[in-house]
């Protein structure tokens, strides 16, 4: 019989194995009872250890903003539910993003936090009436900046279901939340979650060009009639702004404003036509998938003016 | 143009986005709050001092964990028995990390157990587990091989298995550095 070793146990466990070598352990732990109890102990193991490192990330998050010191409101708890374990902390993250964001974007992004300042149990400064002197679309626009590809390069298994997330969605925003499928301007769907700002609830739908930084819709309730698309541009990003169906959007990236502006019509003309993502259409990128591709070896270079229409990825990238 | 391409803020930036995961690591590392803090204080001062070094198309985590490990490995080396500084007190890792032992008694368990592991064997396990990086990406933090991030992982891993509650966990001394030198400085 084929001896496994540990280690290699471990690396099918950590799902880091090529997917023959995957299938070739998985055969012999057909036949092998000891190893395939050693894997199950192994998976429990592993389970246990993220819990930890996730407590422990928790931890610290609730150290240096203070989150954790307030109590949870029930929509929190319940957006932590729909994002448990990787989600749980992509949300935290994007809410202390806002909350530095927040603290910060006051200042023209002058007054950042010193990191080398950290003191023990210190707090990031958060500024509670810089961030009321501005709109959201401002601290949004700043919270964008602080995304880069490795934000979303960890794909989440919760949302696997795309249609969960986007029932969850609409039920704290209180609006059918579309996940339009820009797949045709060469933009993968990576991940849904809820930024809180000043108790209101803002969806970030994020999605990563072949190359280059996120790009990334953000939809808020606003009750009102419809609006046409109006471009902005703000800390080197570009903006596009429209109400439809009593939400508002704001989509961000790093692009030019005629590409946004394309853009910005092709989503809008996908969220009118209902044409939103769904379990069979996508799915998010594995972990292994996303790291593969994480890497940006180029400097964003500018995919040009204009976004092709056809079905080919298109890159995204700076200005000119 | 992008700002925070261009800036020297944009490492600043990133850095304050990072800091809870790189506190974190640091306190893997270091096995109790007061030299995490120290640690991440002076890989930050660093960090901040040599943007210039990052090259872009780099993974920014991967370039600031690989710093700060390496500080944690330097400041390891200029103590006078650097092999006994990873043997902390376990009371005190526990201490570090005393918002996650207030979770459930599994999470303290297995919080005790990592506080007894090699702090090269709790960041392999960190950078597997806990940050979700690729073997050649942690192994390229921690200066080895993937191999060795693999076998430290693995040694992590059978340290946790069976484990069964609390009491098993509970903190004690801490187990010494493995190494000073990662493999691929080693002499053959």
């Amino acid at each position: 019989m084929t001896e496994l070793s540990d280690e290699l146990l471990v690396a099918y466990v950590d799902g880091q194995l090529a997917r023959d070598q995957s299938k070739a352990v998985e055969r012999v732990l057909e036949q092998d009872e000891v190893a395939a109890q050693r894997v199950e102990a192994m998976r429990a193991a592993h389970t246990r250890l993220e819990a930890a490192f996730d407590a422990m990330l928790a931890d610290e998050l609730a150290a240096m903003t203070g989150i954790a010191d307030d109590p949870v409101p029930e929509r929190r708890q319940s957006a932590f539910g729909l994002l448990r374990r990787g989600g749980a902390i992509a949300f935290i993250g994007g809410a202390v993003c806002l909350l530095m964001a927040g603290a910060v974007g006051g200042y023209a992004l002058r007054a950042i936090p010193d990191p080398s300042g950290l003191t023990p149990q210190a707090r990031v400064p958060v500024v509670t009436g810089a961030s009321t002197a501005r709109d959201w679309q401002d601290d949004v626009i700043i919270t964008h900046t602080l995304f880069g590809r490795d934000t979303f390069s960890v794909g989440l298994e919760s949302q696997a279901n795309i249609d969960l997330v986007r029932f969850h969605l609409g039920n704290l925003v209180g609006a059918e939340i579309q996940i339009p499928d820009l797949g045709t301007r060469g933009l993968t769907f990576k991940r849904a979650q809820v930024l809180e700002r000043q108790g209101e609830v803002i969806v970030q739908i994020a999605y990563l060009p072949l190359k280059g930084e996120p790009v990334a819709l953000y939809t808020r309730w606003d009750e009102g009639a419809d609006t046409p698309i109006a471009l902005s541009r703000s800390d080197g990003m570009a903006a596009a702004q429209w109400r439809q169906e009593n939400l508002t959007t704001l989509l961000v990236g790093d692009m030019p404003d005629a590409a946004m502006e394309k853009l910005a019509g092709y989503a809008r003309e996908q969220i009118a036509a209902n044409n939103s993502l769904s379990s069979e259409l996508e799915t998010p990128l594995s972990a292994a998938e996303a790291r593969a591709t994480a890497v940006d070896p180029m400097p964003a270079e500018i995919a040009g003016e204009t976004v092709p229409d056809t079905d080919q990825p298109a890159t995204l990238a700076g200005d000119q | 143009m992008v700002q925070r391409e261009k800036a020297g803020d944009s490492t600043r930036l990133k850095l304050v986005s990072l800091l809870p995961r790189l506190r974190r690591f640091a306190g893997i590392l270091a096995g109790d709050r007061a030299a995490c803090d120290s640690l991440l204080r002076t890989a930050c001062q660093a960090m901040l001092a040599d943007s210039h070094r990052f090259q872009r198309g780099t993974p920014f985590d991967r370039w600031a964990f690989a710093e700060l490990y390496a500080h944690w490995l330097e400041a390891l080396r200029d103590h006078d028995d650097p092999i006994a500084q990873g043997r902390g007190d376990g009371t005190l890792f526990l201490a570090a990390f005393s918002g996650a032992a207030k979770s459930d008694g599994e999470i303290v368990a297995t919080v005790g157990l990592l506080a007894k592991l090699p702090p090269q064997q709790r960041s392999a396990a960190l950078l597997v587990y806990g940050e979700g990086f690729s073997y050649e990406d942690a192994a390229l933090i921690l200066d080895t091989t993937p191999q060795t991030v693999i076998e430290r992982a693995a040694r992590a891993l059978s340290a946790h298995i069976g484990l069964t509650g609390p009491s098993e966990g509970a903190a004690g001394q801490g187990a010494p550095v493995a190494s000073l030198y990662p493999n691929q400085r080693q002499a053959s």
